[in-house]
């Protein structure tokens, strides 16, 4: 709070989580909701360094775990990824809609 | 609070295991032996499940052990603290992943890719049982991380169908949010404290000054909510339906005996010890969820065709008994202040009773319907009408199952659901935690409905035309099934020494209230 | 009260396994009927004589009483906290009492087992069978073993529950069984399971006061333990006691019902529609002694109750004269009947008044080891030699394949082992001086009854001695004396002659008649003959407990000086037990043996004697009131609410309610679209609601 900084890119952060929680919501497209998740990856990373604005020593454990954050976001998206290709193979197209067979 | 390195030692073999299986595989071309990646599976586990007994017997006598993985100490280290909350947990996934291992040996018998599915499971509790191991909280995350990917995989182990895709495709993205949620609340958190040691955020946070009085809450809402995605509560449960019948039968019964656990877990370890619960008020807030959740559930569950998703949906409906046992501790302690004590020690005690109560019920459940559709082949329950005739065994631990869950005396789940419904009346006088536990009651006398359909249908009616020709399913698929419901009726008529047991991890979580 | 300390171990390891063989057997029975049926009949009648064995290891602590009591608990539920019963434990409880009764049922379970290989043999549901015996042998010795209460009750239930699963054992009620398996005649003639459910019901209704009396206690007295009654029951505070007296009576209500007294003893000569070692085992040596068991082991209790508060001596006229008049009663019963498993068990629920009338006067004075021990002596001997009884009926209907005594006769030369064995019974029922055990326990019980001064008793005692004395002698007149009836001729005619009972059937019941004059002729040792040597036990035990102060009641005061020296009350016993004898033999005599009068015609020429006969043959009406005044308007009643409470209301409430709910689960279902994107929202909004609620919890 005390630093000008800080303020924009906790915002950010946030709005980034939004955009990509709206990604997941709204689009229909498989390939576009793991973008999503990436993107709200991104946006928990950067809150994570924008804490460090506040108060420097948390930087080098702040750096440790976005880092590791980073890694498991690649984990989760290449598996994503994965399902998304089989889907394709299985279903016929990326429609998410379409992805609907099991229900109630 | 003493050091000891033992208490890596469960998570080190089954990572070991993890590693040994594949490479066996790819060594052993020539060594053409089909069931040795099983064996080495089930000594795994068993080892595994050995060494959480040793460390239970450290914990025992000498109270919570710590271990720090790195030189540095906290904040900056990865650190390891087990209690009697976290063993108590971590040997019942030990166990779980036991008996299922040895179920897996015969049920998957006819899949491919055999030295994956186990050094994934291994994985999976190597991930869980560093969950309950977790001394920081981003050490709690790395393992959480652990076991989702492994159990993303399991879900899409069949994966020429496309049930096990769609499923495990919903289930990754919407756990992945929740993970990501969760890890979002953390990095709040780390801000506002410094340090993500679970002690020492015991002690900053009820203290800290510095910052909004609306930010802590917020924090609380964050984790609820991402925590609460594994653990499926109910805004956010719509991939467990999909997710546990997809799956092959013995992970099913992975994912809804422990893997959910470890949600709940994280969210008691993160509410009760970090944001002291006399400090904060999240009671009710987990208490109208938990009602939420059961009745939600329970109306989903009721018309179901398919037996693996009703079970599913009464995963659902059991997290929210345990979710609603913790509000009431939580609410207990917020209303009454210390007096409340032991009202939250009785309600948070049959809250963790009836997890080991469901984990074992519901792990029972799901292999009994893993080897009636193994040998039926099919999960419509109306084709699968009287199987239990013919499958006498494992049809006779199926309905215990299904009756412990029911909560029938004499069986375990009788007590756990006893306790929690006690406690919830045990806060006097007050209108909204009377109404809240007599809608808990009517739910579970709505549940005993479709128990007893199932069990009407499975093990009174005549089998038709497609169950009439099977037989017993094979002894390794029997024996885990046995021991199983073995264990539900002997905790259920002399449930005193798991009640001691639940007692005290329930004080140990509780415990740094009482200074 | 000397200190009694608990010894647990090895010492007590005999005493859990006695029950614990026969229930496990019976767990086995299914498992080793896959395996041979003649595994399973022979692995039956082993753990059985598991049981014995176990039960007569024993034995040696009858001759050490310092040594006893000896117990043993087990903790079993420990809830703290708990108003009352917070502490359930399992025990058992060796003394003399338990050890008399452990021995004695486990020795003629043992006998009656190996009797069932001949007599059960070819039955198709052998397996149910042996199950339900060896569960009954092991709920029994259960009964009698325990420590307190709770597992008495245990015990008590599961008699209950495998004597209806006994009785009704040939369940399918056909028709064609008539003459061997149904029970009585129309307009009283009953089928098997129609007779199981009435010895359940009946006992229960005996079961319910009794538990209402056990709580009442345990209310009162807060332990379960019989050592701690005893304890306790002195400590209780003096207002509080008058709620004891009723307690205990309500109590008494179990004993009444399970030892078919006044009013519940109908169900006792219906449930011979069991199979003949049923009749045997359950109703001759075990169950019904469980009543008497219950009332030896509550009466130090009530008696130690007593002198603190002489209220409570009520409770022992009770028994006594419920006891008396039931032995009467059902002695004339027997006279009229036509059946000869009817007329042993008239002569069971008499005999069994005896026992209850001994153990209701040894409480009104001051000597209560005479009484006390004449009932526990007379329960032995009584048992031997019923079962005894039993069993050589049940070789008499095997042979001639019908129950009635007028399809009988004559066959003394074809069964000769068999008639020697039920006279030599007989006469020990009839208790014939000197040789047979019943003479001494029956004279025991009389002597009591004067020396505790209760003339009237005694006059109704030795006439139902004379009673006794004439249905005997008619039963085996008819049975194996005078000429054959039509129905054997017809069965000769047809290739079936009757025949001696084989090997595996007559050498039990040889066994308890020898035992019956082993009993009878160790009596007659003046200082060390069994019924001494018995009242000396009972009395160096009971004496731990019971410690006679000087401030006693008046009731027993004035009882003990109404009574009579001892030399002149044994005296008049031996004198009018053997009048008595010839009387009532002489008579029987006369009529069925000499068949000087045809019995027949002498009751249809005089109406007043036909009248008798026919209150006598339809149980002087007692039954018939029960089914007029309580089953039959029971049954119009649950018909007329069937009809219209449970189907016109509760049922359709029922159907009203599920489709309600069905309906509305099958609309909601369609929430759950299975498409991502709204389960995305699903969250989103959950994620809000849960913020909401935080802000409002904050500001609370």
């Amino acid at each position: 709070m005390s630093n000008p900084d800080f303020t924009l890119y906790v915002v950010t952060a946030i709005l980034l989580y939004i955009i990509g929680i709206y990604g997941i919501a709204i689009r229909r497209n498989m390939v576009r909701t793991v973008i999503g998740l990436e993107i709200i990856t991104a946006s928990v990373n950067l809150n994570f360094l924008a804490f460090t604005l506040l108060n420097p020593k948390l930087l080098p454990l702040a750096q440790y775990f976005v880092v590791v954050s980073i890694v498991l976001g690649a984990a989760v998206a290449s598996i994503a990824l994965m399902l998304v290709i089989q889907a394709y193979r299985l279903y016929g197209s990326t429609d998410l809609r379409k992805l609907s067979k099991l229900k109630w | 609070m003493t050091q000891s390195w033992i208490v890596l030692q469960p998570i080190i073999i089954l990572l070991a295991g993890a590693l040994i299986v594949p490479t066996i595989e790819f060594l052993g071309k020539a060594v053409k032996f089909e069931k040795l990646r099983g064996m080495i599976a089930v000594i795994i586990f068993g080892l595994s499940l050995y060494s959480a007994l040793t460390v239970y017997g450290e914990v025992q006598r000498q109270g919570p052990l710590t271990y720090f993985l790195t030189p540095y100490g906290p904040p900056i280290g990865v650190d390891f603290f087990v209690d009697q909350f976290s063993i108590f947990l971590a040997l019942l996934f030990c166990l779980l992943g036991l008996l299922i291992s040895i179920y897996s040996i015969k049920y998957m018998e006819d899949d491919t890719g055999l030295d994956k599915y186990y050094s994934l499971l291994m994985t999976l509790v190597a991930g869980l049982v560093g969950i309950s191991f977790a001394g920081d909280l981003f050490n709690l995350f790395i393992f959480w991380e652990v076991m989702s990917l492994s159990s993303y995989a399991l879900v899409a182990f069949k994966k020429y169908r496309w049930e096990a895709i769609e499923a495990s495709f919903k289930y990754l993205i919407m756990s992945t949010i929740g993970s990501l949620t969760a890890l979002y609340a953390i990095s709040v958190l780390y801000g506002m404290a410094g340090t993500l040691n679970i002690s020492q955020l015991a002690s900053i946070i009820p203290t800290l000054k510095t910052y909004p009085p609306q930010l802590p809450y917020f924090i609380i809402a964050t984790i609820i909510v991402g925590f609460g995605v594994t653990a499926s509560i109910v805004p956010f449960h719509f991939w467990l339906p999909d997710a546990h019948p997809a799956a092959p039968s013995g992970i099913s019964a992975m994912l809804s005996g422990v893997v959910i656990k470890a949600g709940i877990y994280a969210i008691a370890r993160i509410l009760f010890s970090i944001f002291i619960p006399t400090a904060f008020n999240f009671g009710t807030t987990l208490i109208l969820f938990g009602i939420i959740t059961i009745s939600v559930a329970n109306f989903m569950a009721l018309l179901q065709r398919d037996i693996k998703r009703l079970l599913a949906y009464s995963s659902i409906v059991n997290i929210g008994y345990i979710i609603f046992g913790f509000g009431v501790g939580a609410y207990a302690l917020n209303f009454y202040g210390i007096g409340g004590y032991s009202i939250a020690a009785l309600a948070i005690m049959g809250a963790i009773f009836h997890v080991f109560n469901h984990a074992v019920g519901k792990g029972l459940l799901f292999l009994g319907a893993g080897s009636f559709i193994h040998e039926v082949g099919t999960r419509d329950l109306t084709e699968l009408e009287g199987v239990g005739k013919k499958m006498p065994w494992t049809g006779t631990s199926f309905s215990i199952g299904l009756l412990t869950l029911a909560g029938v005396p004499p069986l375990s789940g009788f007590w756990s659901k006893l306790f929690i419904i006690l406690a919830g009346y045990a806060v006097l006088g007050n209108s909204f935690m009377i109404i809240a536990t007599s809608i808990v009651v009517l739910n579970s006398i709505f549940a005993a409905a479709y128990y007893l359909w199932v069990m009407q249908r499975v093990m009174l009616r005549d089998p038709k035309p497609k169950a009439k020709g099977v037989h017993e399913a094979p002894l390794l698929m029997v024996i885990p099934i046995v021991i199983l419901g073995l264990i539900t009726v002997i905790v259920g008529c002399w449930p005193f020494e798991i009640i001691n047991f639940a007692d005290v991890a329930a004080r140990s979580l509780l415990g740094l209230l009482m200074g | 009260m000397e200190p009694i300390t608990p010894i647990i171990g090895i010492e007590t390891l005999p005493a859990w396994l006695c029950w614990l063989f026969p229930l496990v057997g019976a767990l086995f029975s299914p498992i080793l009927a896959k395996i041979h049926p003649k595994v399973r009949d022979y692995g039956a009648v082993f753990f059985s004589f598991l049981s014995f064995l176990m039960a007569a290891m024993l034995i040696p602590l009858l001759f050490n009483i310092e040594l006893l009591p000896k117990w043993e608990i087990l903790p079993w539920i420990d809830l703290e906290g708990l108003p009352v019963l917070s502490k359930i434990e399992m025990g058992v409880l060796i003394d003399p009492l338990s050890i008399i009764m452990a021995n004695v049922i486990a020795f003629i379970s043992l006998l009656i087992m190996i009797y069932s290989l001949g007599y059960m043999k070819g039955d198709p549901s052998l397996t149910r069978y042996w199950f339900f015996m060896n569960f009954f042998i092991g709920s029994m010795i259960l009964l009698v073993m325990s420590e307190n209460l709770i597992l008495t009750l245990f015990g008590w239930e599961g008699v209950g529950l495998c004597s209806y699963a006994l009785i009704g054992f040939w369940y399918k009620d056909s028709k064609k069984d008539y003459i061997e398996r149904w029970v009585g005649e129309p307009p009283e003639a009953y089928p098997p399971s129609h007779c199981g459910m009435k010895a359940f019901i009946t006992t229960r209704i005996g079961d319910l006061s009794l538990l209402l009396g056990a709580l009442i206690i345990v209310a009162f007295t807060g332990t379960l333990s019989y050592i701690g009654l005893l304890e306790e029951v002195q400590h209780l505070p003096h207002e509080s006691m008058w709620i004891l007296v009723p307690a205990a009576i309500f109590f008494f209500g179990g004993p009444i019902g399970k030892s078919a007294q006044l009013p519940l003893m109908e169900w006792l000569p219906d449930a011979m529609s069991g199979p003949t070692t049923v009749s045997a085992l359950i109703h001759a040596a075990t169950m019904v002694n469980a009543g008497v068991y219950l009332v030896g082991r509550i009466f130090p209790i009530i008696y130690v109750g007593s002198t603190v508060y002489p209220e409570m001596i009520s409770f022992f006229y009770v028994i006594a004269w419920i006891g008396v008049l039931t032995a009467f009663v059902a002695g004339t019963q027997a006279m009229a009947s036509n059946e000869i498993k009817k007329v042993l068990a008239y002569s069971t629920v008499s005999q069994l008044g005896y026992m209850m009338l001994a153990l209701g006067v040894a409480g009104t004075t001051l000597e209560f080891a005479l009484g006390y021990t004449a009932g526990v002596f007379h329960l032995m001997s009584h048992a031997v030699f019923k079962a005894a009884l039993f069993l050589t009926a049940g070789a008499v209907i095997h042979a001639v394949e019908s129950r009635f005594l007028h399809h009988m006769g004559g066959i003394r030369k074809e069964m000769p082992i068999t008639f020697w064995c039920m006279s030599l019974t007989a006469f020990s029922l009839m208790g014939v001086p000197i040789l047979f055990s019943g003479f001494w326990s029956k004279d025991m019980i009389l002597e009591s009854t004067l020396l505790a001064g209760q003339p009237l008793i005694f006059i109704l005692a030795a006439v139902t001695v004379a009673i006794t004395c004439f249905y005997s002698v008619r039963m085996i007149a008819l049975t194996f004396l005078g000429k054959k009836s039509d129905r054997i001729h017809e069965m000769e005619d047809g290739g079936h002659h009757v025949h001696e009972a084989p090997k595996v059937m007559w050498i039990p019941y040889a066994i308890l008649a020898a035992v019956t004059l082993a009993f009878g002729i160790g009596s007659i040792f003046p200082y060390n003959g069994i019924g001494i040597w018995l009242e000396h036990t009972f009395e160096g035990y009971l004496s731990k407990f019971i410690e006679i102060e000087h401030h006693l009641s008046p009731v027993s005061i004035s009882a003990t000086e109404a009574a009579l020296p001892q030399e002149l009350a044994v005296l008049m016993t031996i004198v009018s037990s053997l009048t008595m004898l010839l009387v009532g033999t002489w008579i029987a005599y006369r009529l069925y043996v000499k068949r000087t009068v045809d019995p027949e015609k002498l009751v249809g020429s005089r109406s007043a004697l036909k009248s008798m006969w026919t209150f006598l043959f339809r149980r002087w009406y007692i039954n018939a009131f029960f089914y007029k005044v309580f089953i039959y308007p029971t049954i119009s009643i649950s018909r007329w609410a069937l009809k219209h409470i449970e189907e016109s209301g509760i049922d359709k409430f029922n159907y009203v309610v599920a489709d309600a709910v069905k309906s509305f689960c099958s609309r909601f279902r369609r929430t759950h679209t299975g498409v991502l994107n709204y389960n995305v929202i699903g969250m989103i909004l959950g994620f809000i609601l849960l913020i909401i609620l935080m802000f409002v919890a904050l500001v609370w």
